[in-house]
């Protein structure tokens, strides 16, 4: 269905580039297709076709050649990085970035993980679907505590357009009316397990200031016929999503924003085009276009349009911005403020505790639900009352411990089989999901003499956790402790791990929005303060990061941005 | 940094990390334990079924000799004897390590598995005056127990041996089809996630492990 709008060489004029497939390009190139505009969505991974192209999709662990591992040798020449990612296994490594033709450096002594797509699709494809929309608490926060700058919008300018993405994306979950997490446009929340309303109960008792909730997620839950419209059917909850789904019953760019812009007759796709750098018309203040280099070929070569929408991925964009460099913008383009590549964040993941839970014995669950239960931002609401700034949430699990358990025991035998063939007892997991204030020092910067094979210099990443979150580590591990315990859990077991930034798949900021010029790239319309027809509408644009998967904002964000540039050329001011 | 050369546990949930094992010291206590001989009378004794014993000729493996694979077969079979479902021998368990090791583990560790294997190989023959595939059902399960508990003849044995035989073959038996799918129920296309479900409604038996 993608290919006939696959193109290679153009001499057109579009009214719009997207840098990026992703989950913000593919709803960029949408919005603005659907405004009328004709776009070209420049992606450097190769097509990918809903369906056809999903081909570890529905495979059986003994029809795997490995039973899902990776070759070791291919892993480490190749995968170095992209194999910490948990989802990263023999089904799905065609949708990662490859780390041997897309390297990057990072500042001595530190480490960050980059976790990267690599096709059409992007990420949206490997995403994990948790989503949540922002509070008012999140865009007001900087401006608070005096970390980062001030946000040039807050929740409310971003409620409509929530609302228009979750109409459209689908996004299952409870009402809840919390204030710090607004509910969304749902379809139906995945059902609680005996055990998971028994916890829900006990904690919203001990804890009046507590809630225990379904974790939401862009799944089709109950599809109702808009969705079955756009081609998409019911989560059949295989939880083997990154696999790809044919039944586009998960929202990525593939199953739903693509095929809405593709309708519009306005899209064209160029593939396997790896974006150098963004043209920039110096007597005009105008970004003309991009460069990009082919990624088979090597060849050079052009796309032209009257604006340029970057959502290449927050560290992709930087990249390509840094890369931008001309005698008006002599270190990066629209980086007349000199923050650019600088106030990059990720999620604090890093703690995480377990615990068994007698009874229950008979219940269990059918089907591998693609979610858990989570329990929302409790500390810091009202004013900073911990050590720490900022907040954090849960993110649980709840779970019959299955076969695995038997790996490193000592037992064996016929009794060993017999006891493996039955449910283990419950096992509770809660993973943290903290922020992390932005820093000036968190950068990304070109590195000074490597380049990769397209001949674009690396990205040299500066990035560590900070005493901030050391502090709120310690107190998110002590909480999760106390929790289990109140839940009435035994043989509990909390550690925090050292993890650099990144494993939590959520890098942010780096060209940030800012109501200022002289301390920000972006402004309150995700366009440049600098040039006003270059636009930059994925991660890359936060100014803080708040505690929650930010996907779904990403979405919001990206949509208004788009709407707004598409208002902009109507009344020609770009 | 090297991740861990063993194959990862299927993870079953979203990424919330749970042990799905022991922790190292529930492991200790529970290997103290068998060196005190406190192992399950069952196991020693053995089940009936447990006397069937694989037999036929074995393949040359990718990096096994013809002699390895044999024992490897004996092995996993006892860790996971055939009973009213087929066993790890059944299932080529002994086939999937083979292919780890050739192609998904670092060559360091594969070869420290190897020698393991050999050791072991050698520590039977002095012990037990044969070689392991032909012992009696109950010896092989007094050996492994041994091995389990790093009791004699294994003192020498480093310890990760048993544990990386053990994960592997727990890996490798219930990702095959008849692990997956007799011993366990495998549900390719759950059709939707139901929370009203009981143990009893799955027959009494776990769902095979979940894999992203």
């Amino acid at each position: 269905m993608i290919d006939p709008f696959l193109i290679k060489n153009s001499n057109k004029k579009y009214d719009a580039i997207v840098v990026g497939s992703g989950i913000s390009g593919g709803w960029a190139a949408k919005e603005l297709c659907e405004r009328g505009l004709k776009v070209l969505l420049v992606e450097r991974g190769p097509p990918v076709r809903h369906g056809a192209d999903y081909t570890g999709e529905g495979k059986a662990p003994w029809q795997l050649e490995h039973r899902g591992t990776v070759d070791f040798k291919l892993a480490e020449d190749q995968y170095h990085v992209q194999r910490k990612c948990y989802a990263f296994n023999e089904a799905t490594r065609q949708f990662f970035g490859n780390d041997r033709d897309y390297p990057y450096s990072t500042a001595e002594g530190t480490q960050f993980d980059w976790i990267r797509g690599n096709s059409l699709g992007g990420r949206s494809i490997l995403w994990h679907r948790q989503s949540y929309r922002w509070g008012a608490i999140d865009f007001t926060e900087n401006l608070r505590d005096g970390n980062g700058c001030d946000w040039p919008i807050r929740y409310d300018d971003l409620v409509d357009w929530y609302s228009h993405v979750e109409k459209f994306a689908g996004i299952s979950g409870s009402v809840e009316n919390i204030p710090e997490l607004p509910d969304s446009e749902f379809l139906p929340p995945f059902e609680m397990t005996a055990l998971e309303i028994h916890l829900k109960g006990v904690i919203e008792q001990k804890y009046p200031n507590l809630k225990f909730i379904q974790g939401r997620c862009a799944h089709l839950s109950e599809p109702t016929q808009f969705f079955f419209d756009q081609g998409r059917g019911k989560c059949m909850a295989r939880n083997q999503c990154q696999r790809g789904c044919s039944f586009g019953a998960y929202f990525s760019t593939l199953s739903s924003t693509l095929p809405a812009a593709i309708k519009t007759g306005n899209l064209e796709i160029a593939c396997n085009s790896v974006v150098h750098s963004v043209r920039y018309d110096e007597n005009a203040n105008r970004a003309t276009g991009v460069i990009v280099v082919d990624a088979e070929t090597l060849e050079t070569r052009e796309y032209q349009a009257s604006m340029v929408f970057l959502c290449a991925s927050t560290l992709g964009t930087a990249q390509i911005m840094l890369n931008s460099k001309s005698a008006a913008f002599p270190t990066g383009i629209a980086n007349s403020s000199g923050v650019l590549g600088h106030y990059l964040m990720d999620h604090i993941y890093n703690v995480n505790a377990s615990g068994t839970f007698e009874g229950f014995e008979d219940a269990y669950y059918r089907g591998n639900r693609p979610t858990g239960p989570v329990i929302p931002r409790f500390v810091n609401l009202d004013g900073q009352t911990e050590k720490f700034a900022r907040g954090y949430f849960l993110r649980m699990s709840t779970e019959r411990l299955n076969v695995n358990r038997g790996i490193d025991t000592p037992e064996f035998g016929a009794d060993f089989k017999r006891d493996m063939q039955r449910p283990g007892p419950w096992v509770i997991g809660i993973g943290s999901s903290g922020e992390m204030t932005p820093k000036f020092e968190n950068k990304v910067t070109l590195h000074p003499e490597k380049t990769d094979k397209w001949g674009i210099p690396q990205l040299l990443i500066d990035c560590r956790h900070t005493e901030n979150d050391y502090l709120m580590m310690e107190e998110m591990q002590k909480k999760c402790v106390e929790l289990l315990e109140a839940m009435g859990a035994s043989n509990i077991s909390s550690s925090i791990n050292d993890d650099p930034p990144g494993l939590a798949i959520h890098e942010m900021g780096t060209v940030r929005m800012g109501r200022d010029p002289e301390t920000s790239v972006l402004n309150g319309r995700n366009q440049c303060h600098d040039v006003p027809n270059l636009f930059v509408a994925d991660g890359a644009c936060m100014a803080s990061s708040s505690h929650q998967n930010p996907s779904l904002t990403y979405m919001a964000i990206a949509a208004r941005a788009a709407n707004l540039a598409a208002d902009m050329l109507q009344r020609k001011e770009i | 940094m090297a991740k861990s050369r063993i194959p990862e546990p299927p993870q079953t949930m979203e990424p919330v990390p749970v042990r799905t094992g022991m922790s190292r010291r529930q492991l200790i206590r529970s290997l103290a334990y068998s060196c005190l001989g406190l192992v399950t009378a069952d196991v020693i004794a053995g089940n009936p079924l447990g006397e069937r014993k694989p037999g036929g000729p074995v393949r040359e493996g990718q990096i096994l000799s013809e002699s390895q694979m044999k024992l490897l077969r004996a092995l996993v079979e006892t860790i996971i004897p055939q009973t009213d479902t087929p066993g790890a021998a059944a299932t080529d368990t002994h086939g999937f390590i083979d292919d780890q090791l050739a192609n998904c583990t670092a060559p360091d560790e594969a070869k420290q598995f190897i020698a393991g294997l050999d050791q072991f190989a050698q520590a039977v023959n002095t012990q037990w005056g044969d070689e392991f595939a032909n012992l009696k059902a109950t010896d092989q399960q007094a050996a492994v127990s041994a091995l389990a508990g790093s009791g004699v003849p294994f003192e020498k044995l480093p310890e990760s041996f048993f544990r990386q035989l053990k994960s592997l073959t727990v890996i490798g038996y219930y990702s095959s089809e008849a692990g997956a799918s007799q011993e366990l129920v495998y549900l390719p296309i759950p059709g939707g996630y139901r929370a009203s479900f009981t143990v009893a409604d799955n027959g009494g038996k776990s769902f095979s492990p979940h894999t992203y």
